[in-house]
């Protein structure tokens, strides 16, 4: 074989679901060998996800992770060479394919959705500030690339193994000043403030508007007091990074 | 003495600052920190502003037959520049094929029309960079194809050939010296040693029938640390770097590794490590 074929033949015996044997065969030297590529290749991709999306593998199990990851990196092999990449892809196949999920508990996708948005907001490149302003509420507000905004119907991002329904929004925010996300529970009327905003054509007062609308609400001093003090905490950690 | 950077430690070890810590340079992958954002990279660049950072590749495919990635090359001279780095070395493997990433190091043939194509990609790659090139042996288990020259004929070629420097793995030769049959320090005294620029030392696994697996996730062997004594009499003060990627132990664990190192560095070479 050729060098393109002999590596097409390494790749597919490292990621086919159940490799041809005639594969090892072909490669040469110890045919038996050949399988430590495979166990190396794929323990590498089972433990950026474990790493990457704790509670989902515990979820799953470490057999149902395997299956999955195996139909993945079968299916929808990795594209970038960046490992921290895997975990997204990973997500986004198994979400895609809802025929290999049914026999899972209810809340089981919806925290791979959770841990992969965390995952995702801990990794998203720096904020760029070309063609923000300053901050104003008659103006669209612009939000750090690496804020996730996400409705869920469990407690997901709660630590236990079967969490509770809880219909919310969440917002997993990253502090730009250390780098690190956190996953902000919020009220009705913040959900629908923030879904708003993330749109990103409308001002951030016609948002509240809104928002405050929906829910038959007015904007008390209480209201406009906690969204002057959330602004004023978002735009100091990087949340929030003005106006557009 | 260099410590490959991992988030694992990375905050612990800025904490104690290359004094303390006795660990006077870094080693950083690329890929780890490029083209992200977040708390690692911040405590990355914290870490960049007080020791000397050295880049080392994981990806770059240079043995591959995929086509370079120019986008890459081009934010990877930038990130290079950007630390200092003195040179950037790569694996002598590949790791992608149609366009799927194995996020591993896989062999290549040691034939001419493998060595002639990771040749002419070293030197694009060379050719891309501001700071010169060294590539480093892996540990391999398998060859693939009808082998045509040895793993030493290969490496001679592409270094010599192609003007590059030599990242020497001491325990990537230890590895394929046990599980391949032939003597370590033979091999290792034919390699073009006067282009080593840097050596590299890590832990693996030993399997059943002694079979050993390039893990980078135990303490150094005692003949690994033979070995480098042997190298580093031959080759002269070059840097050193212990790598721990895997079941990283506490930093303290890592660091009497790093002691260990750095007093065989001075018994054999006088100066600082």
């Amino acid at each position: 074989m050729k060098l393109p074929e002999l590596q097409r033949a390494l790749g597919d015996l490292c990621l086919s679901e159940t490799p041809d044997p005639a594969l090892a065969e072909a490669l040469g030297d110890h045919p038996s060998r050949w399988v430590i590529y495979r166990e190396l290749v794929r323990g590498r991709a089972l433990t950026a996800l474990r790493e990457a999306l704790p509670g989902s593998a515990r979820d799953l199990g470490p057999e149902g992770l395997e299956r999955l990851a195996s139909r993945f990196l079968a299916e929808a092999p990795p594209s970038s060479r960046y490992v921290r990449d895997l975990a997204p892809g990973f997500v986004g196949f198994v979400l895609g394919r809802p025929e290999l999920t049914r026999e899972l508990a209810p809340w089981t996708l919806e925290r791979l959705r959770y841990e992969g948005a965390l995952h995702e907001a801990a990794i998203a490149p720096e904020p760029c500030l070309a063609g923000v302003r300053d901050f104003a509420m008659d103006r669209p507000a612009a939000f750090t690339p690496a804020g996730r905004f996400l409705r869920v119907r469990w407690a997901v991002w709660t630590e236990t193994p079967t969490p509770e329904p809880y219909e919310t929004a969440l917002f997993l925010v990253r502090d730009e000043a250390t780098g690190r996300v956190t996953t902000l529970v919020l009220s009705p009327i913040a959900g629908d403030i923030v879904a708003l905003a993330l749109e990103g054509d409308r001002d951030l007062t016609a948002c509240v508007r809104e928002a405050l609308a929906r829910h038959q609400e007015s904007a008390g001093v209480a209201f406009l007091e906690g969204l002057s003090e959330l602004l004023t905490a978002w735009l100091e950690q990087g949340v929030l990074l003005g106006s557009r | 003495m260099g410590l490959g950077l991992r988030a694992e430690f990375a905050e612990a070890l800025l904490a104690l600052g290359p004094e303390a810590s006795g660990v006077r340079w870094l080693e950083v992958s690329p890929e780890n920190v490029t083209g992200r954002g977040g708390h690692s990279v911040k405590t990355f660049r914290a870490c960049a502003e007080r020791w000397p950072v050295v880049t080392h590749g994981l990806s770059v495919n240079l043995g591959g037959t995929d086509p370079l990635d120019a986008s890459y090359l081009a934010s990877l001279a930038e990130f290079v520049r950007e630390v200092g780095s003195p040179w950037h070395s790569e694996h002598v493997c590949f790791s992608a094929v149609g366009a799927r990433e194995l996020l591993d190091l896989l062999p290549i043939p040691f034939t001419c029309e493998s060595l002639d194509n990771t040749r002419r990609r070293a030197r694009l790659v060379r050719q891309a960079l501001p700071v010169p090139f060294a590539v480093e042996n892996i540990s391999w288990y398998a060859q693939p194809g009808a082998r045509e020259l040895s793993e030493v004929e290969f490496l001679r070629e592409l270094v010599l050939g192609e003007d590059l420097g030599l990242l020497l793995d001491v325990n990537n030769v230890y590895v394929n010296a046990r599980n391949h049959g032939f003597d370590a320090w033979d091999m290792l005294s034919r390699l073009p040693l006067e282009r080593v620029v840097q050596l590299h030392v890590a832990g693996h696994r030993v399997e059943r029938l002694g079979f050993r697996i390039d893990t980078h996730g135990e303490p150094v062997c005692d003949e690994v640390f033979a070995l480098l004594r042997r190298t580093l009499e031959r080759v002269g003060p070059v840097p050193v770097l212990l790598e721990r990627d895997h079941d990283i132990p506490p930093l303290e664990v890592l660091l009497a590794e790093v002691s260990r190192l750095s007093k065989l560095y001075q018994d054999v070479c006088g100066g600082a490590p």
